[in-house]
Protein backbone atom coordinates (compact mmCIF):
# COMPACT_ATOMS: atom_id res chain seq x y z
CA UNK A 1 0.00 0.00 0.00
CA UNK A 2 2.85 2.49 0.66
CA UNK A 3 4.25 1.76 -3.02
CA UNK A 4 1.19 2.95 -4.28
CA UNK A 5 0.86 6.00 -2.57
CA UNK A 6 4.57 6.44 -3.24
CA UNK A 7 3.76 5.87 -7.01
CA UNK A 8 0.75 8.31 -6.89
CA UNK A 9 3.10 10.47 -4.89
CA UNK A 10 5.60 10.57 -8.05
CA UNK A 11 2.98 10.49 -10.86
CA UNK A 12 3.73 14.23 -11.54
CA UNK A 13 7.38 12.73 -12.71
CA UNK A 14 6.01 10.36 -14.92
CA UNK A 15 3.48 13.00 -16.41
CA UNK A 16 5.98 15.38 -17.29
CA UNK A 17 7.83 12.66 -18.88
CA UNK A 18 5.09 11.24 -21.36
CA UNK A 19 4.70 14.27 -23.42
CA UNK A 20 8.58 14.61 -23.58
CA UNK A 21 8.85 11.20 -25.12
CA UNK A 22 6.70 12.35 -28.16
CA UNK A 23 7.95 15.64 -28.26
CA UNK A 24 11.43 13.80 -29.42
CA UNK A 25 12.16 12.42 -33.04
CA UNK A 26 14.59 10.59 -33.57
CA UNK A 27 16.10 6.72 -34.30
CA UNK A 28 16.66 4.23 -32.19
CA UNK A 29 18.32 1.06 -31.30
CA UNK A 30 21.03 0.05 -28.70
CA UNK A 31 21.15 -1.06 -25.19
CA UNK A 32 20.44 -4.45 -25.67
CA UNK A 33 22.48 -5.65 -22.97
CA UNK A 34 21.89 -7.08 -19.65
CA UNK A 35 20.11 -5.77 -16.37
CA UNK A 36 22.63 -5.09 -13.35
CA UNK A 37 26.29 -5.62 -15.49
CA UNK A 38 28.62 -4.07 -17.72
CA UNK A 39 27.84 -4.24 -21.71
CA UNK A 40 28.91 -2.61 -24.77
CA UNK A 41 26.25 -1.57 -26.98
CA UNK A 42 25.86 1.81 -28.13
CA UNK A 43 23.35 4.03 -29.85
CA UNK A 44 23.63 5.28 -33.30
CA UNK A 45 24.67 8.50 -34.55
CA UNK A 46 21.34 10.86 -33.41
CA UNK A 47 19.41 7.92 -31.86
CA UNK A 48 17.50 8.56 -28.28
CA UNK A 49 16.51 5.85 -26.21
CA UNK A 50 14.76 5.96 -22.73
CA UNK A 51 14.46 2.90 -19.76
CA UNK A 52 11.62 3.43 -17.08
CA UNK A 53 13.37 1.17 -14.74
CA UNK A 54 12.03 0.23 -10.96
CA UNK A 55 14.51 -1.54 -8.46
CA UNK A 56 14.80 -2.84 -5.99
CA UNK A 57 16.53 -4.65 -2.98
CA UNK A 58 15.85 -6.35 0.49
CA UNK A 59 17.72 -5.93 3.60
CA UNK A 60 15.66 -6.02 6.62
CA UNK A 61 13.30 -4.44 4.46
CA UNK A 62 12.69 -3.32 0.83
CA UNK A 63 13.82 0.00 -0.70
CA UNK A 64 12.54 0.88 -3.87
CA UNK A 65 13.29 3.33 -6.27
CA UNK A 66 11.90 4.42 -9.82
CA UNK A 67 14.97 5.19 -12.17
CA UNK A 68 14.60 6.77 -15.64
CA UNK A 69 17.21 6.80 -17.88
CA UNK A 70 17.82 8.81 -21.02
CA UNK A 71 20.51 7.75 -23.92
CA UNK A 72 21.94 9.71 -26.63
CA UNK A 73 23.87 8.87 -29.69
CA UNK A 74 26.79 11.39 -29.80
CA UNK A 75 28.16 9.36 -32.63
CA UNK A 76 28.03 6.23 -33.23
CA UNK A 77 30.30 5.25 -31.17
CA UNK A 78 30.18 7.71 -28.31
CA UNK A 79 26.70 7.72 -25.90
CA UNK A 80 25.68 10.13 -23.42
CA UNK A 81 23.66 8.89 -20.98
CA UNK A 82 21.48 10.96 -18.10
CA UNK A 83 19.90 8.94 -15.74
CA UNK A 84 17.50 10.45 -12.70
CA UNK A 85 16.75 8.60 -9.36
CA UNK A 86 13.25 9.03 -8.16
CA UNK A 87 13.24 7.08 -3.80
CA UNK A 88 9.78 5.18 -3.97
CA UNK A 89 10.53 3.67 -0.28
CA UNK A 90 13.62 4.82 1.41
CA UNK A 91 15.55 2.71 3.82
CA UNK A 92 17.57 3.07 6.80
CA UNK A 93 20.62 1.87 6.04
CA UNK A 94 20.16 1.47 1.51
CA UNK A 95 23.18 -0.92 0.24
CA UNK A 96 26.44 1.24 -0.67
CA UNK A 97 26.45 0.10 -4.42
CA UNK A 98 25.50 0.89 -7.93
CA UNK A 99 22.70 -1.88 -8.15
CA UNK A 100 23.11 -1.02 -12.03
CA UNK A 101 26.51 -0.78 -12.88
CA UNK A 102 25.41 1.07 -16.22
CA UNK A 103 23.43 3.97 -14.09
CA UNK A 104 24.04 5.74 -10.81
CA UNK A 105 24.05 4.52 -7.64
CA UNK A 106 21.36 4.58 -5.33
CA UNK A 107 19.99 7.94 -5.19
CA UNK A 108 22.20 8.72 -6.93
CA UNK A 109 21.98 11.50 -10.58
CA UNK A 110 24.06 10.69 -12.94
CA UNK A 111 25.77 11.41 -16.26
CA UNK A 112 28.04 9.51 -18.24
CA UNK A 113 29.53 8.59 -21.17
CA UNK A 114 30.09 5.62 -23.05
CA UNK A 115 33.03 5.42 -25.43
CA UNK A 116 33.39 2.49 -27.33
CA UNK A 117 36.99 2.36 -27.92
CA UNK A 118 37.44 -0.81 -30.31
CA UNK A 119 34.91 -3.06 -32.38
CA UNK A 120 35.04 -5.43 -35.05
CA UNK A 121 32.28 -7.27 -36.73
CA UNK A 122 33.84 -10.60 -37.62
CA UNK A 123 30.20 -12.16 -39.48
CA UNK A 124 27.09 -11.28 -39.52
CA UNK A 125 25.20 -10.88 -36.19
CA UNK A 126 28.19 -10.58 -34.19
CA UNK A 127 30.45 -7.83 -32.94
CA UNK A 128 33.39 -7.92 -30.55
CA UNK A 129 33.57 -4.38 -28.45
CA UNK A 130 35.68 -2.61 -25.62
CA UNK A 131 33.89 0.32 -24.09
CA UNK A 132 34.63 3.03 -21.33
CA UNK A 133 32.29 4.66 -19.08
CA UNK A 134 33.14 7.81 -17.73
CA UNK A 135 30.68 9.28 -15.52
CA UNK A 136 29.76 11.74 -12.68
CA UNK A 137 27.00 12.26 -10.24
CA UNK A 138 25.42 14.43 -7.56
CA UNK A 139 23.31 12.59 -4.87
CA UNK A 140 19.31 13.59 -4.81
CA UNK A 141 19.43 13.38 -0.93
CA UNK A 142 22.02 15.09 1.50
CA UNK A 143 22.05 11.80 3.59
CA UNK A 144 22.14 8.21 2.88
CA UNK A 145 22.48 5.62 5.72
CA UNK A 146 22.95 8.88 8.00
CA UNK A 147 25.94 10.06 6.12
CA UNK A 148 26.35 13.31 4.29
CA UNK A 149 26.23 12.59 0.53
CA UNK A 150 28.95 13.88 -2.03
CA UNK A 151 29.24 13.87 -5.65
CA UNK A 152 31.14 10.77 -7.17
CA UNK A 153 33.20 10.51 -10.30
CA UNK A 154 32.65 6.83 -11.84
CA UNK A 155 35.00 5.26 -14.34
CA UNK A 156 34.56 1.56 -15.75
CA UNK A 157 35.67 -0.53 -18.78
CA UNK A 158 34.12 -3.38 -20.19
CA UNK A 159 34.83 -5.66 -23.57
CA UNK A 160 32.47 -8.46 -24.72
CA UNK A 161 30.83 -10.21 -27.52
CA UNK A 162 27.32 -9.80 -28.94
CA UNK A 163 25.54 -12.09 -31.59
CA UNK A 164 22.35 -13.58 -32.68
CA UNK A 165 22.60 -16.56 -30.24
CA UNK A 166 25.24 -16.25 -27.40
CA UNK A 167 26.61 -12.75 -25.35
CA UNK A 168 28.85 -12.79 -22.94
CA UNK A 169 30.61 -9.37 -21.28
CA UNK A 170 33.18 -8.81 -18.69
CA UNK A 171 33.96 -5.38 -17.00
CA UNK A 172 35.44 -3.24 -13.96
CA UNK A 173 34.97 -0.05 -12.66
CA UNK A 174 35.20 2.35 -9.59
CA UNK A 175 33.14 5.18 -8.26
CA UNK A 176 34.85 7.44 -5.69
CA UNK A 177 32.82 10.12 -3.95
CA UNK A 178 33.94 12.69 -2.60
CA UNK A 179 33.89 14.48 1.33
CA UNK A 180 30.97 16.39 2.54
CA UNK A 181 30.56 18.36 5.57
CA UNK A 182 33.65 15.82 6.66
CA UNK A 183 31.40 12.84 5.76
CA UNK A 184 32.68 10.42 3.03
CA UNK A 185 31.17 7.44 1.56
CA UNK A 186 32.83 4.56 1.36
CA UNK A 187 34.65 4.08 -2.67
CA UNK A 188 33.45 1.44 -4.65
CA UNK A 189 35.55 -1.09 -6.93
CA UNK A 190 33.16 -3.94 -8.66
CA UNK A 191 33.90 -6.43 -11.50
CA UNK A 192 30.82 -8.00 -12.82
CA UNK A 193 30.62 -10.79 -15.69
CA UNK A 194 27.39 -11.74 -17.89
CA UNK A 195 26.92 -14.78 -20.22
CA UNK A 196 23.80 -14.51 -22.56
CA UNK A 197 21.79 -16.97 -24.63
CA UNK A 198 19.19 -17.27 -27.32
CA UNK A 199 17.35 -20.05 -27.82
CA UNK A 200 16.69 -20.95 -31.35
CA UNK A 201 12.90 -20.97 -31.16
CA UNK A 202 13.48 -17.14 -30.49
CA UNK A 203 15.46 -15.91 -33.34
CA UNK A 204 12.93 -15.34 -35.53
CA UNK A 205 13.84 -12.70 -37.42
CA UNK A 206 12.97 -9.08 -36.95
CA UNK A 207 10.41 -7.34 -36.67
CA UNK A 208 9.01 -10.36 -34.36
CA UNK A 209 9.94 -10.43 -31.05
CA UNK A 210 13.35 -11.46 -29.47
CA UNK A 211 14.14 -13.34 -26.65
CA UNK A 212 17.08 -13.99 -24.77
CA UNK A 213 18.34 -15.13 -21.07
CA UNK A 214 21.19 -14.05 -19.26
CA UNK A 215 23.18 -15.10 -16.08
CA UNK A 216 24.76 -12.26 -14.53
CA UNK A 217 27.38 -11.95 -11.82
CA UNK A 218 28.53 -8.88 -9.68
CA UNK A 219 31.21 -8.22 -7.08
CA UNK A 220 31.73 -5.33 -5.05
CA UNK A 221 34.73 -4.66 -3.05
CA UNK A 222 33.06 -0.78 -1.19
CA UNK A 223 35.47 0.95 1.09
CA UNK A 224 34.60 2.44 4.96
CA UNK A 225 32.76 5.32 5.19
CA UNK A 226 34.24 8.74 6.99
CA UNK A 227 32.09 10.18 9.63
CA UNK A 228 33.26 13.43 11.36
CA UNK A 229 36.61 13.21 9.29
CA UNK A 230 37.32 9.68 11.32
CA UNK A 231 37.21 6.50 9.56
CA UNK A 232 34.30 4.14 10.81
CA UNK A 233 36.19 0.87 10.36
CA UNK A 234 34.15 -2.06 9.85
CA UNK A 235 31.91 -0.15 7.45
CA UNK A 236 33.94 -2.17 4.26
CA UNK A 237 32.27 -4.81 2.58
CA UNK A 238 32.53 -7.49 -0.81
CA UNK A 239 29.59 -8.94 -1.85
CA UNK A 240 28.96 -11.22 -4.74
CA UNK A 241 25.94 -11.46 -6.11
CA UNK A 242 24.53 -13.65 -9.30
CA UNK A 243 21.25 -14.61 -10.76
CA UNK A 244 19.74 -14.37 -13.71
CA UNK A 245 17.73 -12.21 -15.79
CA UNK A 246 15.92 -11.77 -19.06
CA UNK A 247 15.22 -9.42 -21.75
CA UNK A 248 12.64 -9.05 -24.42
CA UNK A 249 12.56 -6.49 -27.54
CA UNK A 250 9.96 -5.84 -29.94
CA UNK A 251 10.24 -3.62 -32.78
CA UNK A 252 11.13 0.06 -30.76
CA UNK A 253 10.13 -1.90 -27.04
CA UNK A 254 12.06 -3.50 -25.10
CA UNK A 255 11.33 -5.03 -22.12
CA UNK A 256 13.47 -6.58 -19.06
CA UNK A 257 13.70 -8.46 -15.76
CA UNK A 258 16.18 -9.60 -12.94
CA UNK A 259 17.41 -10.43 -9.82
CA UNK A 260 20.73 -11.42 -8.22
CA UNK A 261 21.38 -13.29 -5.06
CA UNK A 262 24.31 -12.73 -2.92
CA UNK A 263 26.77 -15.87 -2.71
CA UNK A 264 28.88 -14.72 0.05
CA UNK A 265 29.20 -11.46 1.93
CA UNK A 266 31.59 -10.19 4.36
CA UNK A 267 31.13 -7.82 6.43
CA UNK A 268 30.64 -6.73 10.38
CA UNK A 269 26.95 -5.09 9.20
CA UNK A 270 25.67 -9.02 9.27
CA UNK A 271 22.42 -7.50 10.52
CA UNK A 272 22.05 -5.63 6.74
CA UNK A 273 22.33 -8.41 4.51
CA UNK A 274 21.36 -7.39 1.08
CA UNK A 275 19.24 -10.81 0.75
CA UNK A 276 18.28 -9.70 -3.17
CA UNK A 277 18.59 -6.95 -5.26
CA UNK A 278 15.95 -6.96 -8.32
CA UNK A 279 14.90 -4.64 -11.47
CA UNK A 280 12.41 -4.43 -14.18
CA UNK A 281 12.52 -2.03 -16.69
CA UNK A 282 10.82 -0.99 -19.56
CA UNK A 283 12.70 0.48 -23.00
CA UNK A 284 12.10 2.33 -25.95
CA UNK A 285 14.21 3.78 -28.74
CA UNK A 286 12.66 6.38 -30.59
CA UNK B 1 46.10 -0.56 -61.90
CA UNK B 2 47.65 3.20 -63.04
CA UNK B 3 46.81 2.75 -66.01
CA UNK B 4 42.94 1.94 -65.34
CA UNK B 5 43.15 4.91 -62.63
CA UNK B 6 44.22 7.41 -65.23
CA UNK B 7 41.72 6.05 -67.59
CA UNK B 8 38.36 6.30 -65.35
CA UNK B 9 39.88 10.26 -64.54
CA UNK B 10 40.19 11.39 -68.28
CA UNK B 11 37.05 9.52 -68.76
CA UNK B 12 35.45 11.44 -66.36
CA UNK B 13 37.14 14.55 -68.20
CA UNK B 14 36.14 13.69 -71.72
CA UNK B 15 32.66 12.46 -70.76
CA UNK B 16 31.17 14.82 -67.98
CA UNK B 17 27.76 13.81 -66.66
CA UNK B 18 24.73 15.94 -67.57
CA UNK B 19 21.50 15.66 -65.96
CA UNK B 20 21.16 11.96 -66.67
CA UNK B 21 18.73 10.41 -65.53
CA UNK B 22 20.23 7.70 -63.92
CA UNK B 23 20.39 6.34 -60.67
CA UNK B 24 20.27 3.44 -57.82
CA UNK B 25 16.87 1.87 -58.09
CA UNK B 26 17.42 -1.62 -55.67
CA UNK B 27 20.05 -2.17 -53.46
CA UNK B 28 20.57 -5.38 -51.29
CA UNK B 29 23.58 -4.32 -48.38
CA UNK B 30 25.38 -7.24 -46.28
CA UNK B 31 25.49 -5.20 -43.29
CA UNK B 32 27.06 -6.96 -39.90
CA UNK B 33 27.20 -5.88 -36.35
CA UNK B 34 23.37 -6.41 -36.31
CA UNK B 35 22.48 -8.65 -33.28
CA UNK B 36 18.88 -7.09 -31.67
CA UNK B 37 15.75 -5.93 -32.77
CA UNK B 38 16.55 -2.51 -31.98
CA UNK B 39 19.64 -2.50 -34.09
CA UNK B 40 17.45 -3.38 -37.14
CA UNK B 41 14.37 -0.71 -35.97
CA UNK B 42 17.50 2.03 -35.81
CA UNK B 43 18.74 0.76 -39.54
CA UNK B 44 15.43 0.72 -41.19
CA UNK B 45 14.11 4.24 -39.58
CA UNK B 46 17.43 5.78 -40.50
CA UNK B 47 17.31 4.56 -44.20
CA UNK B 48 13.40 5.06 -44.42
CA UNK B 49 14.17 9.08 -43.30
CA UNK B 50 16.59 9.54 -46.74
CA UNK B 51 15.08 11.49 -49.66
CA UNK B 52 14.59 9.00 -52.72
CA UNK B 53 13.61 6.10 -50.73
CA UNK B 54 10.63 3.94 -51.95
CA UNK B 55 11.18 1.10 -49.29
CA UNK B 56 13.22 -0.33 -47.02
CA UNK B 57 13.24 -3.31 -44.34
CA UNK B 58 15.99 -5.37 -42.36
CA UNK B 59 16.96 -8.91 -42.20
CA UNK B 60 18.71 -9.77 -38.55
CA UNK B 61 18.98 -13.33 -39.34
CA UNK B 62 20.48 -12.79 -42.97
CA UNK B 63 22.18 -9.39 -41.40
CA UNK B 64 20.50 -7.66 -44.47
CA UNK B 65 19.24 -4.44 -45.42
CA UNK B 66 17.08 -4.22 -48.33
CA UNK B 67 15.97 -0.83 -50.08
CA UNK B 68 14.38 0.47 -52.96
CA UNK B 69 14.60 4.11 -54.67
CA UNK B 70 12.32 6.50 -56.96
CA UNK B 71 13.28 7.38 -60.36
CA UNK B 72 14.01 10.38 -59.62
CA UNK B 73 15.98 9.82 -56.64
CA UNK B 74 20.01 10.91 -56.17
CA UNK B 75 21.07 9.18 -53.64
CA UNK B 76 24.64 7.33 -53.40
CA UNK B 77 25.90 4.13 -52.43
CA UNK B 78 28.38 5.75 -50.67
CA UNK B 79 25.33 7.89 -48.77
CA UNK B 80 23.48 4.25 -47.87
CA UNK B 81 26.70 2.73 -46.74
CA UNK B 82 27.72 6.07 -44.54
CA UNK B 83 24.30 5.80 -42.71
CA UNK B 84 24.66 2.26 -42.21
CA UNK B 85 28.16 3.13 -40.23
CA UNK B 86 26.46 6.26 -38.52
CA UNK B 87 23.85 3.36 -37.09
CA UNK B 88 26.76 2.26 -35.57
CA UNK B 89 27.31 -1.15 -38.16
CA UNK B 90 29.22 -2.36 -40.98
CA UNK B 91 28.30 -2.69 -44.52
CA UNK B 92 29.63 -5.44 -46.28
CA UNK B 93 28.88 -6.07 -50.07
CA UNK B 94 25.88 -5.31 -51.98
CA UNK B 95 24.49 -6.17 -54.80
CA UNK B 96 22.85 -3.33 -56.23
CA UNK B 97 20.43 -2.03 -59.49
CA UNK B 98 21.50 0.82 -61.08
CA UNK B 99 20.78 2.83 -64.23
CA UNK B 100 23.28 5.38 -65.36
CA UNK B 101 25.59 6.20 -68.63
CA UNK B 102 28.13 3.88 -69.99
CA UNK B 103 31.30 4.80 -70.43
CA UNK B 104 34.07 3.00 -73.07
CA UNK B 105 37.42 5.00 -72.72
CA UNK B 106 38.75 1.21 -74.45
CA UNK B 107 38.12 -1.37 -75.52
CA UNK B 108 38.85 -2.65 -72.11
CA UNK B 109 37.40 -0.11 -69.74
CA UNK B 110 33.94 0.71 -68.74
CA UNK B 111 32.11 2.91 -66.46
CA UNK B 112 28.62 3.67 -65.52
CA UNK B 113 28.36 7.26 -64.08
CA UNK B 114 24.84 8.05 -62.39
CA UNK B 115 23.10 11.82 -62.35
CA UNK B 116 24.49 11.56 -58.73
CA UNK B 117 28.13 11.54 -60.07
CA UNK B 118 29.02 7.97 -58.68
CA UNK B 119 30.99 5.74 -60.90
CA UNK B 120 31.08 2.11 -61.01
CA UNK B 121 33.72 0.37 -62.17
CA UNK B 122 32.45 -2.34 -64.31
CA UNK B 123 33.95 -6.35 -63.99
CA UNK B 124 32.33 -8.68 -66.79
CA UNK B 125 34.08 -11.47 -64.42
CA UNK B 126 31.87 -14.40 -66.81
CA UNK B 127 33.62 -12.93 -69.97
CA UNK B 128 30.23 -13.01 -71.99
CA UNK B 129 31.63 -9.60 -73.62
CA UNK B 130 27.87 -8.55 -73.04
CA UNK B 131 29.49 -4.77 -72.18
CA UNK B 132 30.40 -4.60 -76.12
CA UNK B 133 26.84 -4.68 -77.41
CA UNK B 134 26.34 -1.24 -75.81
CA UNK B 135 27.44 1.81 -76.89
CA UNK B 136 29.34 4.45 -75.65
CA UNK B 137 26.84 7.31 -73.68
CA UNK B 138 24.26 4.47 -73.60
CA UNK B 139 21.42 4.44 -70.78
CA UNK B 140 21.77 1.25 -69.66
CA UNK B 141 20.75 -0.68 -66.33
CA UNK B 142 23.00 -3.24 -64.65
CA UNK B 143 22.73 -5.21 -62.13
CA UNK B 144 25.66 -6.55 -59.74
CA UNK B 145 27.68 -7.22 -56.96
CA UNK B 146 29.95 -4.29 -56.16
CA UNK B 147 33.42 -4.94 -54.41
CA UNK B 148 34.85 -1.52 -52.68
CA UNK B 149 38.44 0.09 -52.33
CA UNK B 150 40.60 2.82 -51.91
CA UNK B 151 42.38 1.96 -54.86
CA UNK B 152 39.62 1.40 -57.18
CA UNK B 153 36.57 2.98 -55.81
CA UNK B 154 33.27 0.80 -56.74
CA UNK B 155 33.83 -2.22 -58.46
CA UNK B 156 30.35 -3.42 -59.85
CA UNK B 157 31.02 -7.32 -61.00
CA UNK B 158 27.70 -7.68 -63.57
CA UNK B 159 25.12 -10.19 -63.22
CA UNK B 160 22.76 -8.55 -65.31
CA UNK B 161 23.14 -5.65 -68.37
CA UNK B 162 20.10 -4.62 -70.24
CA UNK B 163 19.34 -1.29 -71.99
CA UNK B 164 17.39 1.05 -70.12
CA UNK B 165 14.71 3.80 -71.73
CA UNK B 166 15.90 6.21 -69.86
Amino acid sequence: MNLFFSITKHIKYILILVPFLYMINANGQGGHGPVFTLATPTLGQGELSFDAMVMTTKQNESAWMLRQNWHYGLTEDIQLNFSVPTTLKRIANPPQGRLGTMMGSYGDLEISGLFRVFKTYPAIGQRFESTLLLGTSVPTESKRGGITVGPSIHAATVTGYASRSFYAWAGTGYQHYFKKNNDQLGNIFYITGVVGYRPAFFQHDYPKPDWRIFLESVTEWVGNNTVDNIENKNTDLVRTLLGPSVLGLYGKWGLSAGILFPLDLTTTKTDELELFRSSFVLSYWF
Amino acid sequence: MKTQFLLIIVSFLLFPVTNASAQITEVKQTVFGMDCSPCAHGLEKRIKKMDGVKSASVSLNDGQLTASFTDDNTLTLKEIRSAIKNSGFDPKSATIKVRGKLFKPDNSTFILKTNSREEFFLVDEEKNHKLMNFKNNETILVSGKTEISEEVGIKLILIDINKSPK
